[in-house]
């Protein structure tokens, strides 16, 4: 399993992204929120930022806490350490609806679907997601390979 | 209307309040559990966007929680968070089983635990809703198990939607003694901190109108006790602040002996002054005065009652007319902590009043005392103050 076989990952919290170049790897832990992993395999980089909301245009702080903003600056700060545009690509994880269904305003589909659409307006194909649900999840992400492993208290571990 | 009061001011005013929610959070828990729990908070701060990921605990571990969102007047979230271990060991004490016997998570273990969580919660907010004066109600405890930072995610996306801090309010709790790491987390929305904004400004203009009442006694009573004492007296302030009834029931202090005095304002109800001496610091006061006991303990009794007298009476005048200042009789008790304060301070608990507190520092010569002031208002007089103009 990738999260066995390799070494320590870079822990990335709420709000927070970050790219790094193999050897180094990225984890973080999702609830309602989306963990987007964009690749480029060729330069053996990953990026990995941690949403919690749709959009910047209804709140406003750091740019990593909503999906258009946070999107945005993974891909500059990709093409800054070196990645090729043409080569990108992404991973989702996450959109939970924790606490079951009266607690939120489901906040993780409107996340999903935010996400979706910023990845759709940089033409970066989405090759896997592991989303929704009512469980959060862990998420390791290994730019060498561009696997997402994710894993589910209760559940097998899956590398999407 | 936003109010930018600042965040020190927030945090600290509001200590006290923390302080009694979370002695009413565990003493519905130490009735509901049987087991002698104790609740410590840290009153409210602001938990800066690196700092979420860990507020309910270690990000990547399993931790059952209890979300209660917040509604009426005051919105926000509450959140009850233990680790997976410590919960099984609170559900075998919940349904009388031996600890080890509980290893998942069925729906009788998870209706213990909601149970818990309504108990918990519901004290919390009601005492917060006492304090503000604001409808706070909880909704029935949602129930998840799961990993700490992916239940604790959608609560601070909420908090955090304008802002990169979430104001926060932690307390973690002791079990017959031994510190047990659950985790109670208080999340306001920013309206509703807007809200307590408002009310900490005018609690704040409530003690300065207090500070003013109380120096401009401290002044008056020193040259009256100059002259009937033939002391040289001076009379030292603190500022007053908003105190829990909670931290006058502390069981630590509660074989200290003290000397209370009594002051009730009239008419009936309108409040109490109440004026508390160390009887260490008498006993010290007494050594360190020349003239012997006889002749000091009158002097230390005539001190304040004479400021008590005083106070009661330029509070009488700030307050109403109604409000007379001399009538009821002034009473002395001494004895330990836990038989004269703490049941005085029970009762006052549920009622409809404020506790406001600070220092007094009587100095003699070469001698000094400090008495704690507690003023107990009712909340029509509460309502009186902070609106000062002369006094």
């Amino acid at each position: 399993m990738l999260s066995t076989a390799v070494g320590p990952a870079q822990f990335i919290g709420i709000g927070e992204l970050r790219v790094v170049r193999e050897p180094e790897r990225l984890r973080t832990v999702l609830g309602s929120c989306i963990g987007v992993a964009i690749f480029d395999r060729k330069a053996m980089l990953a990026g990995l930022s941690h949403v919690i909301l749709p959009s910047s245009k209804e709140g406003s702080g750091a740019r990593g806490k909503f999906a258009d903003t946070a999107v945005d600056d993974l891909i500059l700060q990709m093409m800054e350490a070196g990645a090729d545009r043409a080569r990108l690509c992404g991973k989702m994880v996450g959109g939970a609806r924790m606490f079951g269904a009266e607690s939120q305003s489901d906040l993780g589909s409107r996340n999903i679907e935010a996400v979706r659409d910023r990845l759709r307006h940089h033409r970066i194909a989405i090759l896997a997601e592991d989303l929704g649900g009512m469980k959060g999840r862990k998420m390791f992400v290994d730019p060498a390979t561009a696997a997402v492993e994710v894993q589910i208290i209760g559940e097998a571990p899956r590398v999407i | 209307m936003s109010i930018a009061a600042p965040a020190l001011a927030l945090d600290t005013s509001f200590k006290a309040l923390s302080v009694d929610s979370a002695f009413s959070a565990a003493r519905a828990l130490t009735t509901w559990l049987n087991r002698d729990v104790r609740l410590h908070t840290e009153g409210f701060h602001s938990a800066p966007l690196a700092e979420f990921s860990e507020l309910a605990g270690a990000p990547e571990e399993p931790v059952v929680a209890l979300h209660l969102p917040l509604q009426g007047d005051l919105q926000g979230d509450l959140l009850i968070a233990l680790p997976e271990q410590i919960a099984f060991q609170l559900v075998d004490m919940l349904l009388g089983q031996p600890v080890g016997t509980t290893t998942a998570f069925g729906e009788l273990e998870q209706s213990a635990m909601q149970e818990t969580g309504n108990i918990v919660g519901s004290s919390f907010a009601n005492c917060l809703a006492r304090w503000l004066r604001l409808s706070v109600v909880p909704a029935s405890p949602n129930f998840a198990y799961d990993l700490a930072c992916a239940v604790l995610a959608p609560i601070a996306a909420s908090a955090a939607n304008l802002s990169d801090e979430v104001w926060v309010n932690r307390t973690c709790f002791h079990l017959d003694g031994q510190h047990v790491d659950w985790r109670l987390l208080l999340l306001l929305s920013e309206s509703a901190r807007e809200r307590v904004a408002e009310h900490v400004q005018r609690e704040q203009l409530v003690c300065y109108d207090l500070d003013m009442l109380l120096h401009h006694t401290a002044a008056e009573v020193a040259t009256q006790l100059r002259n009937e004492l033939g002391h040289d007296v001076r009379v030292i302030c603190g500022d007053f602040a908003r105190a829990a009834f909670s931290e006058l029931i502390d069981p630590a202090s509660a074989n200290s002996h003290i000397e209370m005095l009594t002051a009730p304002l009239t008419p009936r109800g309108a409040g109490t002054l109440l004026s508390v001496t160390s009887a260490e610091e008498f006993v010290r006061f007494l050594a360190q005065t020349s003239g012997g006991r006889q002749a000091v303990v009158p002097l230390m009794h005539s001190l304040q009652e004479g400021f008590a007298r005083s106070l009661r009476q330029t509070l009488a005048g700030r307050l109403t007319a109604e409000l007379a200042g001399d009538d009821a009789e002034l009473e002395w008790a001494a004895g330990p902590t836990g038989e004269l304060l703490t049941p005085w301070a029970k009762t006052q608990i549920a009622a409809d009043h404020e506790l406001f507190r600070t220092s007094v520092v009587f100095k003699t010569g070469r001698a000094t005392f400090e008495t704690t002031l507690h003023l107990l208002l009712h909340a029509d007089r509460y309502a009186e103050m902070g609106t000062l103009e002369a006094c």
